[in-house]
């Protein structure tokens, strides 16, 4: 694995007095997809949010560049670089395709940068840009945020089941250019309950059982485990 | 045609201040959800401030108007944000409707304490320019009225290229969609909430200086009513658009001078004469009732703090019936003064128990409880007392109750009727409008109200002479004239219907009424009538409100048609009622005694303890006194954020360790009874018996927790992981925790092995 960018040193953290991830360490490389794949409720989507500071740990450590990151408020963390798409969509609803775009801004980028990025990668944006982003369709709403997210600039995307509600081919666009982009040198983390929608992008996978990893490798060598994981075996 | 153009030109210039400030609650809204309330408050408390810089200090008027709406008003919308709302996220709509009532009173009452507690001091502000005009159509147009319009112009073009044209507008607006999700894009949404309110705190401020010349002399609460007559602007453009809000207050504004147009300011039609009054609300309702609301809740439940345990029956009864022991004890060795404040606390008490059910419940909001109060006097008035009613009587008899609880019950229907699609904080909204409307076009109401019925003439007493009198019961042979019987009786009744409340709630209709509120969507897909559930409960607990009012009446015999009917009470009840826990009906007696011993005890002690003490006479009835009068209702709902649940929840969580300790529990019960005994005999005095009882109340829970402190962390070892959130989670479901479960549930339990 090359240069780590991102890590997670045996992380606990959980909601309230409730306990969800038991010790999770992870390291993701620089221009790595790591693909952290798992049944619902395996705590992959409480990992994003720990990693982008929404929840706080109850012990261990988040690196970021080397650099401890824990505790440290998730505005600051896209100012540094660690940009996050949320599981459903992503966007503000009542707000414009360009309004949208506009939040972008607040990590350093130019409206005008970010609005050209974002046109050129997904055109039908472009004739959307003064439609309310609610009221367009799932896949994209997808495009949005993703725009929205990699006019940034990012060292670190997080992407938290991009594939929920979109159609085969959406899906297939949208991972491309998920590739395309860690091949700039951007680490990218994609939670995933439909395994085989990112396994073929992804550098690496992991799989996440109860709050615990409990394997992780080259996605050819998950392939058994996965089944068993998703078909509750022993994992 | 001369003299309506002159009127549309002046109706135009009250718009405009109205728009000035409707824009201001849109600002606020749209950008953090919460709905302020406490608007009319800033306005007030701004436009005292300016009152005092210009005219008790003398300060020329451009430093005056700066230092209002530039800085006073925009630092007390930060406090605001910064001290109060922003603990407010997670709450429910009720809570976040709540505060910023508690907001309102509390500056309210500081407002009141600072300029009038002395006297009636008569603080008159003068318009810009002072009556410098020019004549429009034979009309004088004062500057004044001609700056409010230029600056309401600017104000709605400056706000429109904030919100829509500016990266803080658009991330004002953002804020309010997803909170989160902005954050994770490196925005700082505490900041931007702290940027709204202060701008909505600025718009506030310079309406409250706009209208308030309008008042002639400066009223604290007059003037608050003044800019909630801007509520209508402000929900005609949904609280989101500031165009259509600022079309509303035009309406609102040609409105009003019409009706003094055709209506030669009232004088024309005596019965309608307080009308212009009812304009705004009139036009609120009609405006909750005609915009497009939003479609029924979907599938996605939202997540709250509040937590309300449903007690079983079996506590209820025998709560119940402690109640009514304890409160029987204690009149017993109270003195007349005392009985009088325990009695209105219990009045009190009974109409917060509507509450509980309707909102505490059933997620509806009513906010005009006192109205129904009003309702119910006139109707039982008309039945027991009024000189041309049915029957003339010197006792409250069961048929003019019964009467008056079908009447409340009607008209809550009728008002839950056109309002059943709206929800949470537009009902409460169509309530208070209901409320002015009721209070301005009825209980203000001094022209009695002929009919010829079938060829009988019939009249309707109002309030006729400014008030009625209301008898006290006597019934089942006994006479409930007395204060003492009386109290009796309003505590068996608040017993009695608390635990049919409760009934209710453990009833399948009570599922399906808390069903109701946690998601309409999910219930109308499972085939429940919701039209009908909403109407069903509305009307019931519009019966318990009347019931309770007419109980509140007797209780104080002769009923003015004052301040009480003007909505400020019936928000200070919901708000004490939310404070003392809305979902129980211990926290409906909670809020009832609550509000009576901090509006009416606690001044009384203070003057008291002032008279005994002449040396600290400052510190106990100027500061202590006028603090716990005017502030202090204001401050426990304020510090609602942190505990949304209310005082019952947490007294029954103080508490909690007597139940692990029943034979300590004993013994102090026992020991309180015992000091009761000495105290009924003369041999303690009733200070001290307040003193000792009261204080235990907070000292034994705790002295019990550090006594077994070793035994109850034991007991918790050994139960750890058997939360029962955690049962099943943590580890394997066992047949025994179905046990634990149906106990905790107060479910009848089963054998362990019985039914799968």
């Amino acid at each position: 694995m090359s240069e780590t960018v991102l890590e997670l040193l045996d992380v606990r953290a959980g909601y309230g007095t409730i306990e969800v991830l038991h010790g999770v360490s992870l390291a993701v490389g620089r221009g790595e997809v790591l693909a952290l794949l798992g049944p619902n409720g395996g705590g992959k989507s409480t990992t994003l949010k720990v990693i982008s500071g929404l929840v706080d740990i109850m012990s261990g450590d988040v690196h970021l560049a080397s650099r401890s990151v824990a505790g440290v408020s998730a505005d600051k963390l896209a100012r540094l670089g660690l940009c996050s798409i949320p599981e459903g969509k992503g966007v503000f609803p009542n707000l414009t395709v360009r309004e949208n775009l506009m939040m972008a801004t607040h990590t350093g980028a130019k409206l005008s940068d970010v609005e050209e990025v974002a046109y050129t990668r997904f055109p039908r944006l472009g004739d959307r840009r003064s439609q309310l982003a609610g009221t367009m369709s799932g896949g994209e709403q997808q495009m949005l945020a993703m725009s929205r997210a990699l006019a940034t600039n990012p060292a670190v995307l997080l992407l938290d089941e991009l594939s929920m509600g979109l159609a085969p081919l959406v899906v297939a666009r949208l991972y491309e250019i998920v590739a395309q982009v860690a091949e700039t040198g951007v680490s990218v983390l994609v939670v995933e309950q439909f395994a085989q929608s990112v396994l073929g992008i992804a550098d690496r996978a992991a799989i996440m059982l109860s709050g615990r990893i409990t394997r992780i490798g080259a996605p050819a060598e998950l392939a058994e485990e996965l089944s068993s994981a998703y078909l509750g075996g022993k994992g | 045609m001369q003299d309506f153009l002159a009127y549309t030109v002046l109706g135009l210039c009250l718009g405009s201040v109205y728009a000035i400030a409707a824009t201001g609650l849109v600002v606020t809204y749209s950008t953090s959800g919460v709905f302020n309330v406490a608007h009319g408050a800033v306005a007030t408390m701004s436009a005292l401030f300016y009152w005092q810089l210009r005219f008790g200090w003398h300060a020329p008027a451009p430093i005056a108007i700066f230092l209002t709406v530039c800085v006073f008003a925009p630092l007390l919308g930060l406090v605001l944000e910064v001290v109060v709302m922003r603990g407010l996220r997670g709450t429910s709509e009720v809570t976040r409707l709540v505060t910023p009532v508690a907001v309102l009173l509390g500056i309210n009452g500081a407002a009141t304490w600072i300029w009038f507690r002395n006297s009636n001091r008569a603080l008159v502000p003068k318009k810009f320019f002072g009556e410098t005009h020019v004549q429009v159509l034979g009309q004088a147009v004062y500057y004044h009225q001609i700056i409010g319009v230029l600056l309401s112009i600017v104000i709605a073009g400056a706000l429109y290229v904030l919100l829509y044209r500016t990266r803080l507008g658009v991330t004002m607006r953002a804020t309010v969609d997803d909170r989160s999700l902005l954050m994770l894009n490196g925005g700082r949404p505490d900041r931007v909430s702290m940027a709204s309110w202060a701008i909505g705190a600025s718009l506030a401020g310079l309406a409250g200086v706009l209208l308030s010349p309008q008042l002639g002399a400066l009223q604290v609460f007059a003037l608050t009513l003044l800019v909630f007559d801007a509520y209508p602007a402000a929900v005609a453009g949904r609280l989101r658009s500031v165009p259509l809000t600022y079309l509303g207050a035009m309406v609102l504004g040609l409105s009003k001078l019409y009706f003094d147009w055709i209506s030669d300011a009232g004088q024309r039609w005596l019965v309608l004469r307080n009308l212009r009054n009812a304009i705004p609300a009139l036009l609120l309702f009609g405006a909750l009732l005609l915009l497009p609301q939003d479609r029924l809740r979907g599938a996605i439940v939202t997540r709250t703090r509040e937590r309300f345990r449903v007690p079983t029956m079996r506590e209820a009864v025998l709560w119940g019936g402690v109640l009514v022991a304890a409160v029987a004890m204690l009149q017993s060795i109270m003195s007349g003064s005392a009985v009088i404040s325990l009695a209105n606390g219990v009045a009190l008490s009974l109409m917060a128990l509507s509450l509980v059910l309707l909102t505490g419940y059933a997620g509806e909001i009513n906010l005009a409880v006192f109205t129904f109060a009003g309702v119910a006097v006139i109707a039982a008035w008309q039945f027991d007392v009024g000189p041309t009613g049915l029957a003339t009587q010197k006792s409250l008899s069961v048929g003019a109750v019964l009467l008056a609880m079908c009447v409340c019950s009607l008209v809550g229907g009728l008002i839950a009727l056109p309002a059943l699609r709206l929800r949470g904080l537009y009902l409460g909204l169509a309530t208070f409008a209901f409320g002015i409307i009721v209070y301005q076009l009825v209980i203000l109401q001094t022209q009695p109200l002929n009919f010829n019925i079938f060829g009988g003439e019939f009249t309707v007493n109002l309030f006729t002479n400014g008030s009625l009198t209301v008898p006290r019961p006597h019934w089942f042979g006994i006479n409930f004239a007395g204060q003492r019987a009386f109290l009796m009786l309003m505590t068996v009744i608040f017993a009695v219907l608390g635990i049919g409340i409760i009934a209710i709630r453990r009833s399948a209709y009570g599922r399906m009424i808390v069903a109701m509120k946690d998601s309409p969507a999910a219930c109308a897909t499972l085939g429940l009538n919701i039209t009908r559930l909403k109407l069903g409960v509305f009307m019931v607990s519009s019966a318990i409100a009347g019931l309770a009012g007419l109980m509140w009446a007797a209780e104080r015999r002769t009923l003015p048609n004052n301040a009480d009917f003007d909505g400020f009470q019936s928000l200070l009840l919901f708000m004490i009622a939310v404070v003392g826990g809305i979902g129980y009906v211990s926290g409906a007696f909670i809020a009832g005694i609550f509000l009576s011993v901090l509006s009416v005890v606690m001044p009384n002690v203070f003057d008291k303890l002032g008279s005994d003490y002449p040396s600290l006479h400052w510190l106990f009835v100027t500061v202590l006194g006028n603090f716990s009068h005017y502030v202090g209702p204001a401050l426990v709902g304020i510090g609602l954020g942190k505990n949304p649940s209310g005082i019952a929840q947490q007294i029954m969580d103080g508490f909690r360790p007597l139940k692990k300790a029943p034979g300590a529990t004993a013994i102090w019960v026992i020991a309180i009874v015992g000091l009761w005994a000495a105290t009924w005999r003369g041999a303690v005095s009733n200070w001290h018996f307040a003193l000792i009882s009261v204080g235990s109340l907070f000292i034994v829970p705790r002295i019990i927790m550090s006594v077994f402190e070793d035994r109850f962390a034991e007991e918790e070892r050994a139960v750890a992981g058997e939360d029962l959130d955690l049962i099943g989670i943590g580890r394997a479901f066992r047949a025994s925790d179905r046990q634990v479960l149906d106990t905790a549930l107060g479910l009848p339990a089963a054998p362990i092995g019985g039914v799968e």
